[in-house]
C-alpha cells in the first residue's frame, strides 16, 4: 500500500519548537502544526490514529506511579515498543522512514512531551536578550531528525529495528542505565544494523553476572569492531552471532576480573605493609 | 564505540581470490560504477531504478569463475565452504540485508548479472526505497561455515576473502525556478519595456526564509521566446539560452542577497539550508561539497558577489553551452 507521508521542513520545525512553552506538558500537539505539516507522495493519507494512540500510551507511561523512580532509559525502551508498533500499524512508507522531515513531524506532533521529559536540559527554553524564544542548539539534535541516534523518535524506532522487531520487545528495556550502551555501542555504529549481534550484546549487558562497566564495555566494542572488520556480519545467524559475541565478551570479562583481582591484591599488600 | 577505521587483515589470501572483484561493476538503472566508486541519482528516481551487479564482462566471466575455483583449491578450502554474498545497507535506518547469496560449489549455476531489488515476497527491497540517504551495496567472497584454523588463513564463519563496495547517492533537489510566460498584460502590470526578455520577481526579505514546496520565485520569460525554446529544445542555441536563463536567475538571487545581507547578524548555511539562497549556495558549491564548503560559498555570495556570479557560470555549464551554440 502506498501512503502519503507527513513531513516538516527543518526551519518550520525549529520555529514551532522554539515557540513551545518549557516544562509543561502540551495537551494539543497538533494546534501549532496545522499550517506547517506537508503531505507528500501518492496514495491515501497516512493514518495517524495509531500514532495518536501511541502518544496517549507513552504519556500514560510517564504518569504511572512506578515510573517516578524507574530508570528513564528503560522507560524509553518500553515507549520505543509502543512507537515502533504505531509506525508499523500506520503503514508508513519505507521512503518516509528514511526522511528526516517525517521524524520531525512525529516528534512535534506525537512524541514532544515524551522527548521533553527524556531530555529536560536540552528542551529547556532559552530566551534572547530581547526576551524572544530561542531554540537551544541541542534541541536540533533531538527534534530535527538529521542524527538518527540522537533524535528521540528515530532512536526509539531504531532500538526496535536493531533488535529485529517487536518479537524481541522484552530486550528493549532489559538493560538498566542503558543510555550510553544504546547510543554509543548500538545506534551510532554498524553493529546496530545486525539484530543477531545486537540481541547477543543486550542479553549479556542486561545480566548482572555478565554486565560490563563503562571502560570494559568500550574495550569490548573495540574488540567487536576489529573482528567485524574481517567478517560479513549479515551472514551471521543467531547461533553464529552468539558464538562470536560470547567469545569476545568472555575474554573481556576475564580481563576485567583479572584486573579487579590484581587491584584487590595490591590494595591488600599495601594494607599489610601499613599494618606491618 | 571507538571510531577507529584501520583495516586489520592478518591474512594471506590467494591473489585470484583477493582480486576476484577487480572487474565487477554495479549499475543503478542507466548509471554505472566500478568498485569503490558511486553513482549519483539527481532526478528523484532512486525508488524506481533497478540495481544490478555484474561480476565481470561476458568475455571474462569464464575466467572469473575459474579463478575462484582454483584459488579456493590452492588455499586448501573446499568450494562448498565459500560463497558469494551481496549486502545492501542504509545507514540512517540501521538497515542491512543480504540481497544475494550463492555457494561456490555451484559456480556453473552462477549468473553473470544479478538483480538485487526484489525481496522474497516480490516487493521492492526497502533499502532501495530509502531515497533520502541512498544505499551502499557490498559484494563479498566469504566463508559459509567455520573451517579448521591454519596460519594466516581466515577460518571464522563469514570471514571474507574479497570485498567490493558501491554507493548510490541521492541529490534530490526540486526545481530552482519555473519560468512564467511574460505576455503584454504582465509586461504592463510589471512596468516592463517591450524588448525586456526576462525579469525576476523576488521579495528580498524572503531570500533566507525556508521555501515551501512549489513556492519558488516568479521568473518571467518572454512568452514567444519560451514557445520557440520549447519547439527547438534540443538545439544547441536553445540549450545555451536555457542555461543562460538559469544563470540569470542565480545571479539575480546572489545580487539581491548581497545587497540585503545583514553583515552584523550573519546566518550560517545550517540556518538557511532550506531557503532560496541556501539552495543557490549548494548549487555553486557543487554536489560533492560538505556543509562547511557550502557555508564558505554563502559567505562568498555575501562578501564577494562578483566572484560568486563568475562561479555561477561554471555551476550551470555556461561556457560549453555557449561554444556548442557557436559551432553551427
Amino acid at each position: 500500500m502506498i501512503v502519503r507521508s507527513a513531513a516538516l521542513r527543518i526551519a518550520q520545525a525549529r520555529t514551532v519548537a522554539s515557540a513551545r512553552p518549557d516544562h509543561q506538558r502540551i495537551h494539543d500537539l497538533s494546534n501549532d502544526l496545522a499550517d506547517v505539516v506537508k503531505l507528500w507522495g501518492e496514495g491515501d493519507d497516512l493514518d495517524v490514529t495509531p500514532l495518536e494512540d501511541a502518544q496517549v500510551q507513552i504519556e500514560r507511561l510517564l504518569d504511572h506511579e512506578e515510573t517516578q523512580d524507574s530508570d528513564p532509559d528503560q522507560i524509553e525502551g518500553k515507549a520505543a515498543c509502543v512507537l515502533f508498533r504505531a509506525i508499523t500499524d500506520a503503514g508508513t512508507d519505507p521512503a518516509a522512514l528514511d526522511d528526516p522531515g517525517f521524524w520531525r513531524y512525529v516528534c512535534l506532533a506525537h512524541i514532544w512531551n515524551f522527548a521533553a521529559w527524556r531530555q529536560p536540559t536540552a528542551f529547556a527554553q532559552k530566551r534572547s536578550a530581547e526576551g524572544m524564544p530561542k531554540t537551544p542548539a541541542s534541541l536540533k539534535s533531538y527534534v530535527d531528525g538529521n542524527r538518527p541516534h540522537e533524535c528521540v523518535p528515530v532512536r526509539m524506532y531504531l532500538r526496535l529495528k536493531a533488535l529485529g522487531g517487536l518479537e524481541h520487545a522484552d530486550l528493549a528495556s532489559a538493560v538498566r542505565d542503558g543510555t550510553d550502551f544504546w547510543r554509543s555501542h548500538i545506534l551510532r555504529v554498524k553493529v546496530g544494523e545486525h539484530p543477531p549481534i545486537v540481541r547477543a550484546m543486550v542479553r549479556r549487558q542486561a545480566n548482572d553476572d555478565t554486565r560490563l562497566l563503562t571502560d570494559n564495555l568500550r574495550e569490548l566494542a573495540k574488540d567487536l569492531n576489529r573482528t567485524l572488520t574481517n567478517v560479513v556480519p549479515a551472514l551471521l545467524d543467531d547461533d553464529a552471532a552468539e558464538d562470536l559475541v560470547g567469545e569476545l565478551w568472555e575474554n573481556r570479562l576475564d580481563l576485567a576480573r583479572a584486573e579487579s583481582g590484581a587491584r584487590r591484591t595490591r590494595s591488600g599488600n599495601e594494607s599489610d605493609s601499613r599494618s606491618g | 564505540m571507538s571510531s577507529e577505521s584501520r583495516l586489520l587483515r592478518p591474512f594471506w589470501i590467494d591473489g585470484r581470490l583477493e582480486g576476484a572483484f577487480r572487474n565487477t561493476e554495479f549499475s543503478y538503472g542507466d548509471r554505472r560504477c566500478k568498485a569503490g566508486e558511486h553513482v549519483l541519482i539527481e532526478d528523484r528516481t532512486f525508488g524506481m531504478r533497478q540495481p544490478v551487479l555484474e561480476w565481470s564482462s561476458e568475455e571474462h566471466f569464464g575466467d572469473f569463475k575459474r579463478h575462484l575455483a582454483l584459488g579456493a583449491v590452492d588455499m586448501g578450502i573446499h568450494e562448498s565452504h565459500l560463497c558469494l554474498a551481496v549486502t545492501a545497507r542504509s545507514g540512517y535506518l540501521k538497515h542491512c540485508e543480504r540481497v544475494f547469496f550463492h555457494s561456490l560449489d555451484d559456480l556453473d549455476g552462477l549468473a553473470r548479472k544479478v538483480l538485487l531489488d526484489e525481496a522474497p515476497n516480490g516487493s521492492r527491497r526497502h533499502v532501495f526505497c530509502a531515497e533520502s540517504h541512498g544505499a551502499v551495496v557490498d559484494a563479498y567472497l566469504a566463508l559459509r561455515h567455520p573451517i579448521n584454523p591454519a596460519p594466516l588463513r581466515p577460518s571464522r564463519m563469514a570471514a571474507w576473502f574479497a570485498h567490493a563496495s558501491f554507493r548510490v547517492e541521492c541529490e534530490g533537489e526540486p526545481d530552482l525556478f519555473r519560468p512564467q510566460p511574460l505576455n503584454d498584460e504582465n509586461r504592463q502590470r510589471l512596468h516592463l519595456a517591450q524588448e525586456t526578455v526576462r525579469f525576476l520577481e523576488l521579495d528580498p526579505t524572503s531570500l533566507t526564509l525556508p521555501l515551501v514546496e512549489g513556492d519558488v520565485p516568479t521568473f518571467w520569460v518572454d512568452e514567444q521566446l519560451l514557445t520557440d525554446m520549447d519547439r527547438q529544445g534540443r538545439s544547441p542555441v536553445a540549450q545555451h539560452f536555457q542555461r543562460h536563463l538559469a544563470f540569470d536567475f542565480v545571479v539575480g538571487v546572489i545580487l539581491e542577497f548581497a545587497r540585503n545581507a545583514d553583515h552584523e547578524e550573519v546566518a550560517s548555511y545550517e540556518d538557511i539550508r532550506d531557503s532560496l539562497i541556501g539552495r543557490v549556495a549548494r548549487l555553486l558549491a557543487g554536489t560533492k561539497a560538505d556543509d562547511s564548503q557550502r557555508d564558505a560559498m554563502l559567505k562568498r555570495c555575501r562578501e564577494d558577489p562578483g566572484r560568486a556570479v563568475a562561479l555561477a557560470e561554471h555551476a550551470v555549464g555556461l561556457r560549453s553551452a555557449a561554444l556548442k551554440s557557436l559551432e553551427q
